[in-house]
């Protein structure tokens, strides 16, 4: 659950940028129904694809599933390694902001009764961030069979950050996002490889309690790669 | 169209942004199902696994960062 609320937390706050956008240049009757006809379909994914799974065998749905969470939580992790060393920029919710603005100003008037530019824009901004979202909680709920507390997590996230949209109106860039994506990067690649090493029969000891030294160990790691990756600009800086 | 392609692109760049780095991981998995029963002990055998992965995340991510601070270099 907590993987599914932190990686949804991320996801939604991006969406929430984008559809905030969208809201202040072109109205919110477009925004939040795009916006909505996102979730609903996000929502049909996951209760279609949720099920489906499970009726997988076990031992495949565990490899199949623990190797894209292998790939999935790695690419977030290495991604915030290289952000946390200063070697990418982190990632600014109001640039977004302003970038977006200026695109749906530039789009032009609405013709007719729906204005199918800002409409498009938030059900495309909701869909594309929430189908990471949507991936996590089918992967953890058909390899760990925990759909619904994954599911919880999700919606909890989503309320969390609908309600905070809702009460502030501007994008959240207080949100330390870096940290976030370092934390379900750690806890998705941990998975995955727990995952995969009970699919293939490996005998995890202490069982399901393995899991914790994999999450220090991905964090140790991680942070290895930080200190290597700070001192590679140093280096650099001073030839 | 462009939506569905947007999507699809989406879910592609959700697993793989670095396709020798993913190919790795990939191929590391499979040696793991393939050979690790039979070259080690079961209950070695998910630390052994997991700590190519460690080894692969280093490498991976130091040969990202290397190309990144000789762009910086250059820029």
């Amino acid at each position: 659950m907590v993987a599914s609320f932190l990686a949804s937390l991320v996801e939604f706050v991006e969406a929430l940028t984008i559809v905030l956008a969208v809201g202040t240049v072109r109205g919110w009757r477009p925004a939040l129904t795009g916006a909505f006809a996102g979730v609903l379909l996000l929502a049909v994914l996951v209760a279609l694809f949720g099920p489906l799974l499970t009726k997988v065998p076990l031992n495949w749905m565990q490899v199949v599933v623990g190797v894209l969470l292998l790939l999935f939580g790695m690419r977030w992790l290495r991604k915030a390694v290289l952000r946390s060393a200063g070697l990418i920029a982190l990632h600014d919710e109001e640039k977004e902001y302003e970038k977006e603005t200026k695109e749906m100003r530039s789009a032009g008037k609405a013709r007719g009764y729906w204005d199918t530019v800002a409409v498009m824009a938030s059900f495309k901004a909701v869909v594309l961030e929430g189908l990471e979202v949507v991936f996590i909680v089918i992967a953890i709920g058909a390899a760990g069979k925990m759909l619904y507390p994954a599911t919880v997590g999700a919606l909890v996230a989503l309320a969390l950050v609908v309600a905070l949209g809702f009460l502030l109106h501007r994008p959240l860039s207080n949100v330390p996002e870096n940290a976030l994506k370092f934390t379900v990067g750690v806890l998705l690649s941990a998975f995955g490889t727990f995952w995969v090493g009970e699919g293939f029969g490996f005998a995890w000891p202490g069982e399901d309690l393995a899991l914790l030294p994999l999450i220090a160990s991905y964090l140790v790691t991680a942070v290895i790669c930080v200190y290597i990756g700070r001192a590679l600009i140093a280096e650099e800086g001073a030839s | 169209m462009n939506i569905i392609k947007g999507i699809l692109q989406e879910l592609f760049s959700l697993f793989i942004d670095d396709v020798a780095f993913s190919a790795a991981v990939v191929a590391w998995v499979v040696i793991a199902g393939v050979g690790m029963k039979a070259a080690v002990p079961l209950v070695y055998a998910g630390a052994v696994f997991a700590a190519g992965l460690y080894l692969l995340l280093i490498f991976g991510t130091v040969r990202r960062a290397k190309v990144l601070v000789a762009k910086r270099g250059k820029g």
